[in-house]
């Protein structure tokens, strides 16, 4: 592959793909197969349907990329397309009001202090979480705070809000619930493992 | 907005001049938007995104750009050489099965010129004759 191409814009490459250089597709699947797996594996938490989702993403978009309209924002148009193909595979399993529901579904309070009452979840946390207990904790957020927890790894907040239509003050509020969830879920194994 | 509600736009670097200067302020004195700095900067180190199966990656890449057609790769050479092969061998074989109706005895050939060229001969002759009688 040229390497000239990975000084490119993302917006150069869709171009020179236009041309019809086809190591510049290559490229953009390259530069985004890893957050993009990821994104859609955080959603589905199925390694297959993740598979065939992200794989259909970018082969969509080879058969398609006329239909983009090059503004500088290609990473939210390929994580849109994602996420809506991802809509569309758990409408397809009756899953759709989980991703759009309100999240409060665990009955877990936001606000919610340890077993023993006493300290709210940030102060319970002993600051020894390993990566993998911090993985846990946000794969077993609700799905609309778990994605919002994947989705501030690769965009701002202003982009998040602009991708999903939602306000910048829904987007916020949902990030700050997402992570207090994660630091109770973190604060309740910490407890259980101290109990055990 | 609350102060310490701007943690989250802080943590993504989207606080800017006087919000930015103004928040750090904060920060120096507040323990909780400390550790809840802190918790965030631990959230984005554990959530680096692993990479993704290079099957999938592989797999989008012969859909797409070295999609392969159905003949690509295809040896036509000996293809064709084969194909010649046993066309020539069907022919021989069909050949074999058929009676040769070429083969003519060479006397029946003979005798059937001669008969014919004597009658042809006597037709002439009689044309001939027929003419001079005439002129």
């Amino acid at each position: 592959m040229d390497p000239k191409l990975q000084t490119f814009t993302d917006d150069e490459l869709v171009s020179a793909f236009r041309r019809g250089d086809e190591q510049a597709f290559e490229m953009l699947v390259l530069r985004y197969k890893n957050p993009l797996y990821q994104y859609i594996m955080s959603m589905t938490q199925d390694e297959g349907a993740a598979a065939d989702l992200f794989q259909e993403t970018f082969i969509s978009f080879f058969k398609n990329a006329d239909k983009y309209e090059a503004r500088g924002k290609f990473k939210s148009w390929l994580f849109l397309a994602a996420r809506n193909r991802t809509l569309n595979f758990f409408r397809d399993r009756d899953k759709l009001s989980s991703l759009d529901g309100t999240d409060e579904e665990d009955g877990l309070s936001l606000h919610e202090t340890l077993p023993d009452g006493t300290l709210p979840p940030l102060e319970a946390l002993s600051g020894r979480e390993t990566e993998e207990e911090i993985r846990r904790a946000a794969l077993n957020l609700p799905q609309r705070q778990r994605e919002m927890i994947y989705l501030r790894q690769y965009f701002s907040f202003k982009e998040i809000a602009q991708m999903l239509g939602r306000p910048l003050g829904t987007v916020l509020a949902d990030c700050h619930r997402a992570v207090k969830k994660m630091q109770s879920l973190l604060a309740r194994e910490n407890a259980q493992e101290v109990s055990l | 907005m609350n102060v310490c509600e701007q943690i989250l736009l802080y943590a993504q670097g989207e606080l800017e001049g006087a919000d930015k200067a103004a928040f750090e302020t904060h920060l120096a004195v507040c323990q909780t938007c400390q550790k809840e700095l802190a918790f965030l900067k631990r959230v984005d180190a554990a959530l680096v995104p692993p990479a993704a199966p290079q099957s999938a990656v592989e797999h989008i890449f012969a859909k797409t750009t070295r999609k392969k057609s159905f003949f690509a790769g295809f040896n036509w050479k000996p293809a064709l050489a084969g194909a010649a092969m046993l066309g020539l061998g069907i022919f021989i074989f069909l050949a074999g099965l058929q009676p040769d109706k070429t083969a003519f005895d060479a006397r029946e050939v003979i005798a059937y010129m001669s008969e014919n060229l004597d009658a042809e001969y006597l037709s002439f002759a009689d044309d001939l004759a027929a003419l001079e009688s005439e002129f």
